[in-house]
């Protein structure tokens, strides 16, 4: 179903209008930020020139007498901002050159006013609070006439413009298509003594890095958006409201509530594809030569919808908008804002390559994971991608297939899951850092590699340790408890320590510390190997044998036994409870438990039967162990496996040869 | 009409021509085969008594290849490398067996056997060798022409709003333009040895030349017969793929099955090579008969 949204008449919004204002009557908290925008995008010049009205409250006891705005648009200014420097000054591979000045992104604020008309603007300075970079713009700082007491609201009326940057990271423009994010004056999060890990009350509001751009209040925005009328425009929260200027322009009015941040896109040929999931409205905006991709997309979401309902928690808004940006902008691609996501597809993508679905699963599940349990993303990334990570493999196993889920086609073929923590396992240096740091501390590339796919490979450990009942019970006892505010490690931490015991007594220990001193705050691998299996005939007594009746070599019926023993090592520093399988050669099977504390352990057994194989964690909890390989050892290894891909190697070897001799 | 009968009779030729066909089989086999059993032992050796990887017969287990591959991997990666090795001593090997496929074909009235391709492909290596290098210098030429315009307008669409699916179109035309370049000059190559074989010429630019014109002057012809000698193992190479895709190397006999499948189809591959030759072959004797 293809709907274009100019066709929508103006009585039909003012009643959607009404009814979307009767719901900030059931608002989940009381917002400490509203924000009024108006911004009208010049798409030729590509600067936004806005006006805002901002009321913050002072959630704290503290008297507070300045304020401080992200300003990131500014990170694109030049090569010397913080972002530019962190992400290698890669401007799209390139250096740009004077000519090229419409590449970069900036943003003024031309005047800002408090109550009664006090000018504030030159009380204005830039701050560097995460760096010595004196060239970073990306934090202002005003000092305010008048402190803002405690529990009172101040508003301020704020007028700027904004440059956007040609596409190479997030938010921009390309050629026609724009993805406006993170363009208004944002106003940082005060953080009251004792919320977080705020010992006394403070802003938080940190520079634009390379690796992370949230942590903000929940906040109410209306937002007029106004464009020339042949564009069509998506954005956070719903449109409520469409006038057509005379001027050829036509002034869109969204609004959003209860979110932490405002995005949204403009191009004149995009195709919207519309679609519902029980309450909630799809839009997914295309390119048109995307546009037969709008069920991949549309099934996706859908997925994650269910899944995060059934397993997590209720979605608690009424859109949700994908963005498909062009190739052109592909860097504004796989993005995460509240009910407003971009993913990513090309023309000619296989079926079998699932890209739209992984980035459609894991951006709408950061409406979960950033969204609504807004952690801070400078501080604690892992706590938002890591978690997203953790359920974007889980729902796209769910809805795909555990073997095939990621990449499907024909005899190659594997899940999310299983590339998740190879990325982990995988690395050239697992141990390089510790999962808990600031996103933009983590050392030579280990970002996503350890606050993605470490994060999420030790929560499915979690999840093999504790079972996938109790891993649901902590995860929806964390979003019931801390959605719709700004949880950290020790919330979550908080709620392992209550619910494993509850269910699983003392199997653990006291508490789950000792899990993410392992995998949290250390950085040690795990690594457990069989090492050896061994079955020894028991010898016959020697002797002069009168007295003796029963013979220790045999059964009393006369059968050989076997002295037989498994040995396994602990090669990793990282201690985990581990289960080991031993196969006997009648097909018994025994489960052994070991606590994994001591650097070898051995298991021995008399029997008639000898051990065939054993396996260390043979249902595959431990997913952190960084060597499966090593975990089962076999006295009859699978030896045709060698076969085949040799008989395969020949095959394609041949064919080469063959194909040269064809053209010579 | 002379390029059907020329098709048929290289049929003919090719279906008579069982044992060529099987000596440049086993020029295949051979080497390849020594390779792969040095794979195999060390495929094996990698395996040691790990158990993962016997996940690997039934179906695939991407943790269990990748892992055997991190870790024990550089055993394989050794013998992989020989094949890479195998795959540029060939580029000489393959001129050779060429050679020795066209003599072979010449000498209509004494059998082919081993002694005749070893002594056509020693007799024409040099001269095919330098056959070989002025028709890739030839093509380097022609690929440049044909894709420095396609790169010039690629980059000029970039800055503009350039798609995927725009550049693939815009490819699609030089992209085809340059199969028809190549089979044209594969074909002229064809003839220009047919020249030097036939004639036991020394002169390989002349030849070259020779075959240019002929090929050009009888283009609707020489190209049509090319075309209708790839559409054998096209059908083959499609054949394979549709039956392979049914089989699973999942126990030894499967292993074997395919084993066998993937044998004949690399016989039917030379088979066809030897095919493709003689059809152009006999259209080559055809007109210089008349001429
Ligand atoms: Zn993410």
């Amino acid at each position: 179903m293809k709907n274009k949204f100019y066709k929508q008449s103006i009585f039909f919004s003012v009643i959607f209008l009404l009814t979307t204002l009767s719901a900030f009557s059931i608002q989940l908290t009381p917002r400490i930020t509203n924000y009024k925008i108006n911004a009208d995008l010049n798409t030729e010049t590509k600067i936004i020139t806005g006006q805002m009205t901002l009321s913050w409250r002072n959630p704290s006891g503290d008297t507070v007498s300045t304020l401080q705005f992200h300003m990131y648009l500014n990170a694109f200014k030049n090569t010397e901002s913080t972002f530019v420097k962190e992400s290698g000054g890669q401007l799209r591979g390139k250096k740009i050159d004077d000519d090229d000045s419409i590449s970069w992104g900036w943003i003024d604020i031309v005047k800002m006013e408090a109550e009664q008309g006090f000018d504030l603007t030159r009380n204005m300075s830039f701050i560097h609070p995460d760096d010595d970079n004196v060239n970073d713009r990306t934090v202002l700082e005003v000092a305010l006439n008048k402190p803002v007491l405690p529990n009172e609201t101040i508003t301020l009326n704020i007028e700027f413009v904004s440059k956007l940057p040609k596409i190479f990271a997030r938010t921009g423009f390309s050629n026609n298509y724009f993805l406006v994010a993170q363009w208004f004056p944002k106003i940082g999060v005060y953080e009251p003594a004792g919320m977080r890990f705020a010992k006394k009350g403070g802003w938080n509001c940190h520079q634009f890095h390379g690796h992370s751009e949230f942590y903000a209040n929940f906040s109410n925005y209306e937002v007029d958006i106004t464009v020339p009328e042949t564009f069509v425009v998506g954005s956070v929260g719903s449109l409520v409201n469409k006038i057509y200027n005379l001027d050829g322009l036509v002034t869109l009015k969204y609004i959003a509530t209860n979110v932490v941040d405002f995005a949204w896109t403009a191009s004149p040929i995009f195709e919207v594809v519309e679609d519902n999931w029980n309450d909630v409205e799809i839009m997914v905006y295309l390119q048109p030569e995307h546009a037969y991709l709008a069920d991949r997309h549309i099934e996706s979401v859908k997925a994650a919808l269910s899944y995060f309902d059934e397993h997590l928690g209720k979605y608690p808004y009424s859109t949700i908008t994908i963005v498909d940006p062009p190739i052109s902008g592909a860097g504004s691609g796989g993005m995460e804002y509240p009910t407003f996501i971009t993913a990513g597809s090309f023309w000619g993508l296989p079926a079998g390559l699932r890209m739209i679905e992984m980035v459609t699963i894991h951006e709408f599940g950061h409406n979960y994971f950033m969204g609504l349990l807004a952690s801070n993303e400078f501080e604690e990334a892992w706590l938002d991608e890591g978690f997203n990570t953790y359920f974007e493999g889980r729902i796209m196993d769910d809805a795909y297939g555990k073997n095939r889920s990621f990449i499907d086609f024909g005899k190659f073929y594997f899940g999310d899951r299983v590339f998740q923590r190879l990325g982990y396992t995988g690395m050239s240096n697992p141990k390089i850092a510790e999962v808990f740091r600031y996103a933009w501390e983590y050392p030579h590339g280990g970002y996503s590699s350890l606050s993605y796919n470490k994060t999420a490979t030790w929560l499915a450990t979690l999840e093999g340790l504790v079972g996938i009942e109790t891993m649901d019970e902590i995860m929806q006892t964390y979003f019931e408890r801390w959605k719709f505010k700004h949880p950290c490690a020790n919330d979550f931490i908080e709620i392992v320590n209550e619910i494993v015991p509850k269910n699983l007594g003392n199997k653990y220990g006291e508490n789950m510390n000792w899990f993410f001193d392992e995998v949290l705050y250390g950085s040690n691998v795990c690594d457990y190997k069989l090492a050896a299996i061994s079955n020894k005939s028991v010898k016959p007594p020697l002797g002069i044998l009168d007295d003796i009746i029963e013979r220790p070599d045999t059964t009393a019926e006369g059968e050989k036994l076997y002295d037989s023993k498994v040995i396994i090592h602990r090669l990793g520093e990282v201690i985990m409870p581990v289960e080991i399988l031993i196969h006997f050669d009648n097909g018994d099977e025994v489960l052994e438990l070991w606590d994994g504390k001591s650097r070898t352990k051995e298991f021995s057994y008399e029997r008639t039967e000898k051990i065939e194989w054993a396996k260390v964690d043979p249902n595959e909890k431990i997913t952190i162990d960084i060597n499966w390989l090593n975990n089962g050892k076999t006295l009859k290894p699978e030896t045709k496996v060698a076969w085949k891909y040799m008989v395969n190697f020949l095959y394609y070897l041949q064919n080469f040869l063959q194909t040269l001799i064809f053209f010579a | 009409m002379k390029i059907i009968k020329a098709y048929k009779s290289g049929l003919k030729t090719s279906l008579n021509s069982l044992q060529l066909i099987t000596i440049g089989y086993l020029f295949l086999l051979i080497p390849a085969f020594f390779i792969a059993l040095a794979y195999w032992s060390s495929f094996k050796s990698a395996i040691g008594n790990f158990m993962s990887p016997g996940n690997l017969l039934n179906g695939f287990d991407y943790s269990a290849f990748k892992e055997l591959m991190r870790f024990e991997g550089e055993k394989i990666s050794a013998v992989t490398s020989q094949g890479f090795l195998l795959v540029i001593f060939y580029v000489f090997v393959a001129l050779f067996i060429s050679g020795g496929i066209i003599f072979s074909l010449n000498n209509k009235n004494s059998k082919s056997n081993l002694l005749s391709v070893l002594t056509g492909g020693s007799r024409f290596f040099w001269r095919f060798l330098k056959l070989n290098f002025y028709s890739l210098v030839v093509h380097l030429i022609i690929m440049a022409i044909i894709y420095l315009p396609f790169a010039i307008l690629v980059i000029s669409s970039f800055e503009s709003a350039a798609t995927e699916k725009s550049t693939f179109f815009l490819f699609l035309p030089f992209g085809i333009f340059h199969l028809i370049v190549m089979l044209y000059l594969f074909t002229i190559n064809n003839y220009a040895k047919f020249a030097l074989v036939h004639n036991n010429s020394p002169k390989v630019l002349s030849s070259l030349w020779t075959a240019a014109k002929f090929v050009t002057r009888k283009f609707f012809n020489t190209y049509s017969l090319a075309l209708l000698l790839l559409i054998a193992p096209i059908i083959f190479l499609l054949g394979y793929f549709k039956i392979s895709g049914f089989l699973e190397m999942n126990s030894g006999l499967m292993i074997l099955v395919v084993f066998l499948v993937q044998q004949i189809y690399i016989w039917l591959r030379m088979a066809c090579k030897v095919w493709f030759l003689s059809g152009q072959f006999e259209y080559y004797l055809m007109n210089n008969r008349e001429d």
